[in-house]
């Protein structure tokens, strides 16, 4: 496929998460009691909330973060990832046999319960958010990687590397992981929708990013008690993870390709 | 494709099916009546929580009760005692007899007659220091209850107990099931408690519902409704969305920005009652140095628009109040009110105290101490959540730095008791008498009392616990209004407005009776019945 | 192949042990600990709490507390729940049907789905119909759980009121239990459909392609016959794989879709519980779930195994 919507879509939204709060006539906790839930007009784009904020200004900080969280967790996972399974791939024999039972370990967390019950616990930070996503998330890039090196160490130019006296790490980083780098990429990306969406998970629970401080899964929190009476506040901020979500499932594919 | 075909129909076929076969959801009629609840209580014994949670009141009954005026009237008592009619007698040493003079007749739901022996063993228990309960409120100042015959109790106090008559509103405990039982943990009791009232336990599914079932034999005559079915449903938009659907009949404390979208409903009352309650903020002097200046106080006072929170937040349903004790209260002093919205004084009275934005970031500061501090309130809460959002604008608009941060209940419970909440916004209910000893004296900061602002006033404490030990109304009266101004000046805490409570109830209810005390909607269910619309 | 699921079986066996040590450190290192329910409540003296860490024993050092409550799981005693006091194993286990409803509809439902979608998108390779199918399960795939419920209660149960809100059939309510089902069920299904059907697929697609369905026409085989004595067997046997853990995973779906439509299963008792620090039955649920996958992953190998005898060689030498 040479088509490239999903980086085109992903790239618009980005855009407008970071233009449009700046642009915008309208700060995101700015209380206005004089235009409380209006709905999307001229005025307001997508309306305004119970204060009268502007959802739409809201929106777009919300998104802005979201993309900074998925981007963070997604980065932190891949080299956790691809830095054990790195290990595991060059060393084989215990440290592959030790790295792999805890990758077996880590896909069978049931994930989303432990991460409801490890922030209500720890009332994590935007960062500790992310470190917490991220720690059970980096299991596919580490076995992409180990699958990568197993099949590179053997080749001629490892061998040609190891013979001029390279250090392994050397031998690791300048001439197996590169040649990783697009599988992990892929894995990457779509890593970047599932943070996304677990963070606004646990905002949706209340249990993620804390309000006044908008996330789209917090604005989706707050969202839900009037759905029936101002839908608005519902829709977009769920359109827009979907977007985000969609754009990196869409880019994952054609990466893949 | 045909296969295709074939399967969409049959989806299709599958789903109308579902949604036609669904509209039947029951009327309310005297079989049944289904009730959208917020949320499931831990335990029916109404002795373990402090949230007198509407089904208990349909099972337990109390030797009296708050009716829709606020009044106490007896129940299981013959009379409420009071010095007029000669069953409450203060004693030359202090201490104090008071009467209780049982109906007759009247059999637990197992048809053990209910005794004096029942309240010898309340108070018994609740003072055993093994057990746990939510409140030993009075029970503390209890020497001895004497118990001449099966249906008089004299319950003696150490001192002068002002709020004798609300002593027994929970009612009292069967002696016959539980002497000698852990009443801590007996679940038997807790979720299946014996009671005197017109309903009882007949399943409690966890986390679904509780249905209750008429008493046949209930002493004021079987109720008119034969089954009442709590649902658990704790999202507020649940309730609202099955009360329009028709899947749920009543709704008690619909959240108020509901309103505007259920007063066109058809069939559905609507009633708004002052309650016994009131949203406010507590400053916390301990945690917070700058609230031991009076003038901080005051300034915080006058930067909340509390006129612009009750009409445009939330739409002009709740009323602002001053003080500290409601409107609908005997006790009530309504001529306390000395901190309009006025940003400018705001502003002033954080100079005069030697705040100053000197750094330019907005918020003001004192030795170079920024006057920022933590706000609180309850997390899930969407009402004092939104109030708290304009709250701390408002603060901002003054140089006032506040950061939110919100706790579920209960480990909001936790920082609440240990005092660790700088400035915490929520609702205290109170009980109908107007004894407010708890939240200001000196000496009752938590665990001993809820004075949450670790305020200390001697004078006040003075006059506060000689109100305690007044039996003479009008006396009591006068001490509690110089007691309700000197709370209004002083502010540890500011009152916000008067929390109001939504019902909605089907018109072809009858007799629906919306309390204003933590007594609820359903204290005369009894009473209650659908009639032909 | 008893050899080999004794094999499986003991490797099930570390990692459910590995499981419930990251469970109860987890609840252990919680500030505060497992009393904090105790602690707001202002009638509970220092001397109560010390009494009740006694009780529970967890006055003991760390080690000890995991051993005796592992053992104590294992052995069916769960513990006592926090808030009402009664055992948590019972409050799971009269949670759990309604969770298991959920789910296994959810997931049948979903198979069905991605069964004959997935099949008709990789025989018409390239047709309208795969087009159709494959941009809709990229956007199924990519729509976030808790927003679709949201706007499938806005739609069919708000405005359209063809279906109930929210909950399960209660003892009295109106409607029968599946028009309760029909929404948290399309909700918690959609995403897994989606994902099947491009894994079924892209499977099929690839094996079409291969040798022996080439072989297998040429040898004169009707295309009913090659599809489904060669196609769909080797392209579906990784499938299974795919559905065990998939179906450990909708429990994960299945707390937000509970959340969503009040569906009164464990993944309502979850957050409840979360939200009241009972830490004794966030304890269970958590094991539990973690059950389920480990025993999802082990009936996944044994039946991989049993379908296709070269697996149960090459695993066993590779792993």
């Amino acid at each position: 496929m040479t088509t490239r919507y999903g980086a085109l879509a992903l790239a618009l939204v980005t855009a407008l998460a970071l233009v449009v709060p700046w642009l915008s006539p309208y700060r995101h906790d700015a209380i206005d009691l004089s235009s409380i839930k209006d709905p999307p007009g001229a005025t307001h784009w997508m309306g305004t909330d119970e204060l009268g904020r502007d959802v739409a200004t809201r929106v777009l900080t919300g998104t802005r973060l979201s993309l900074v969280i998925g981007l963070l967790g997604a980065l932190v996972a891949t080299s956790i990832g691809a830095g054990l399974g790195a290990l595991a791939g060059y060393y084989g024999g215990l440290v592959d046999a030790m790295l792999m039972r805890l990758v077996d370990l880590q896909l069978s967390v049931p994930l989303l319960p432990i991460l409801i019950v490890a922030s209500a616990l720890m009332r994590p930070s935007v960062a500790l958010l992310v470190l917490m996503v991220a720690a059970f998330a980096w299991m596919e890039p580490a076995r992409i990687t180990r699958g990568e090196l197993l099949r590179l160490k053997e080749q001629d130019f490892t061998e040609a590397a190891r013979a001029i006296g390279a250090s392994d790490a050397r031998v690791i980083i300048k001439h197996l992981l590169p040649n990783a780098l697009g599988p992990l990429s892929v894995a990457a990306t779509i890593l970047v929708g599932r943070v996304i969406v677990m963070e606004s998970v646990l905002s949706f629970l209340g249990l993620g990013v804390q309000p006044p401080e908008p996330s789209l899964g917090n604005l989706l929190y707050g969202a839900q008690a009037s759905l029936a009476t101002e839908p608005w506040l519902a829709i977009f901020p769920g359109m827009f993870i979907f977007w985000i979500v969609l754009s990196v499932n869409l880019l994952g594919d054609e990466l893949r390709q | 494709m045909k296969m295709t075909g074939c399967c969409v129909t049959t989806a299709l076929a599958v789903l109308s099916w579902a949604c036609l076969t669904s509209q039947t959801a029951p009327p309310p009629t005297n079989d049944l009546i289904i009730v959208g609840y917020d949320r499931e209580p831990d335990t029916l014994n109404r002795f373990a929580t402090h949230i007198l949670e509407d089904t208990m009141i349909c099972i337990v009954e109390g030797l009296t009760v708050w009716n829709e005026k606020m009044e106490v009237v007896p129940v299981l008592a013959e009379v409420v005692p009071s010095p007029e009619n000669g069953l409450v007698q203060v004693n030359p040493d202090g201490t104090m007899d008071v009467t209780w003079k049982l109906r007759e007749g009247i059999l637990w739901h197992d048809g053990t007659p209910h005794t004096s022996a029942d309240v010898a063993f309340t108070v018994k228990a609740i003072n055993d220091p093994s057990y746990n309960p939510e409140s030993t409120e009075g029970f503390d100042l209890i020497e001895s209850v004497a118990t001449p015959d099966p249906h008089t109790a004299i319950v003696k106090y150490r001192e002068i107990y002002a709020a004798y008559q609300d002593q027994f509103w929970r009612g009292t405990l069967p002696k016959h099931v539980l002497d000698g039982k852990d009443l801590n943990a007996f679940p038997e009791y807790d979720r299946n408690p014996l009671g005197t009232g017109p309903y009882r336990v007949k399943e409690w599914k966890t986390g679904e519902y509780l249905l209750l079932e008429r008493h046949e034999d209930y002493w004021r005559g079987p109720a008119a409704i034969k089954e009442i079915l709590f649902r658990f449903l704790s999202s507020s938009n649940t309730r609202v969305n099955q009360l329009r659907s028709g899947e749920v009949h009543v709704v008690d404390n619909v959240p108020l920005d509901k309103l505007d979208e259920l007063e066109s409903l058809v069939g559905v009352t609507l009633t708004r009652t002052m309650a016994n309650s009131y949203a406010h903020v507590a400053l916390n002097l301990r945690e917070v140095p700058a609230f031991r200046d009076l003038r901080v106080r005051q300034a915080v006072a006058h930067a909340i628009d509390r006129a612009s929170i009750a009409n445009d937040v939330l739409e002009g349903v709740v009323t602002v109040v001053d003080s500290v004790i409601q409107p609908m209260s005997w006790a009530h002093n309504n001529a306390v009110k000395f901190y309009d919205y006025d940003p400018e004084r705001a502003r002033s009275l954080l100079r005069e105290a030697g705040f100053e934005d000197t750094d330019g970031d907005g918020i003001v500061e004192k030795d170079g101490e920024p006057l920022r501090f933590k706000g609180t309130t309850r997390s899930g809460h969407a009402e004092w959540e939104m109030v708290l959002q304009v709250v701390q604008a408002q603060l901002k608009d003054v140089g006032i730095g506040l950061e939110i941060q919100n706790y579920e209940p209960t480990l909001l419970g936790e920082l609440w008791f240990s005092g660790k909440l700088p400035f915490f916004l929520s609702a205290w209910t109170l009980p109908a008498d107007p004894e407010i000893t708890r939240f200001f004296a000196s000496d009752r900061t938590p665990p001993r009392g809820r004075n949450i602002y670790y305020y200390e006033n001697e004078e006040l404490t003075e006059l506060l616990y000689a109100s305690d030990q007044v039996i003479d109304r009008d006396k009591r009266k006068e001490l509690l209004f110089r007691a309700q101004e000197m709370v209004a000046r002083e502010v540890p805490v500011i009152p916000l407005y008067n929390r109001t409570i939504v019902s909605a109830y089907p018109d072809v209810l009858r007799n629906v009776k919306p309390n204003p005390t933590n007594a609820g909607l359903f204290w005369n269910v009894h009473e209650w019945s659908v009639s032909a619309p | 192949m008893g050899a080999y699921i004794l094999g499986r079986l003991l490797r099930a066996i570390p990692l459910f042990l590995g499981l419930s040590l990251i469970i109860f450190a987890l609840i252990h290192a919680a500030p505060g600990g497992p009393l904090t329910v105790y602690l707001s409540n202002p009638n509970v003296t220092p001397e109560d709490i010390a009494r009740l860490e006694r009780n529970l024993g967890l006055d003991r050092p760390l080690p000890l507390q995991y051993v005796s409550w592992l053992t104590g799981f294992m052995k069916g005693d769960w513990g006592y729940s926090y808030v009402d006091g009664r055992p948590v194993l019972d409050r799971i286990l009269e949670r759990a049907p309604a969770t298991l409803e959920l789910m296994v509809s959810a997931f049948v439902l979903a198979l069905f789905v991605a069964l004959l979608f997935g099949s008709l998108a990789a025989l018409w390779q390239g047709s309208w119909l795969d087009r159709l199918v494959s941009s809709a399960s990229i956007v199924g795939i990519s729509i976030p759980t808790f927003w679709l419920g949201l706007i499938l209660q806005l739609v069919f149960a708000v405005e359209l009121r063809w279906l109930p809100t929210a909950g399960r059939m209660g003892p009295v309510s109106g409607g029968d239990r599946i028009a309760y089902l029909v929404l948290p069920v399309l909700t918690l299904g959609l995403f897994y459909a989606a994902s099947w059907i491009r894994y079924i697929r892209a499977s099929l697609c690839e094996t079409l392609g291969k040798n022996f369905v080439r072989a297998g026409r040429a040898r004169g085989l009707s295309e009913s016959g090659v599809l489904i004595g060669h196609a769909f067997p080797s392209a579906l046997f990784p499938l299974i794989t795919v559905l065990a853990l998939d179906f450990a995973l909708l429990f994960s779906g299945a707390v937000v879709t509970e959340t969503v439509f009040a569906w009164p299963g464990m993944g309502t008792l979850l957050v409840d519980s979360v939200f009241r620090r009972d830490y004794s039955v966030l304890m269970g649920i958590l094991m539990a779930g973690s059950a389920l996958i480990v025993i999802s992953n082990l009936l996944a190998d044994i039946a991989y195994g049993a379908a296709d005898p070269r697996v149960r060689l090459v695993q066993g030498r590779t792993r």
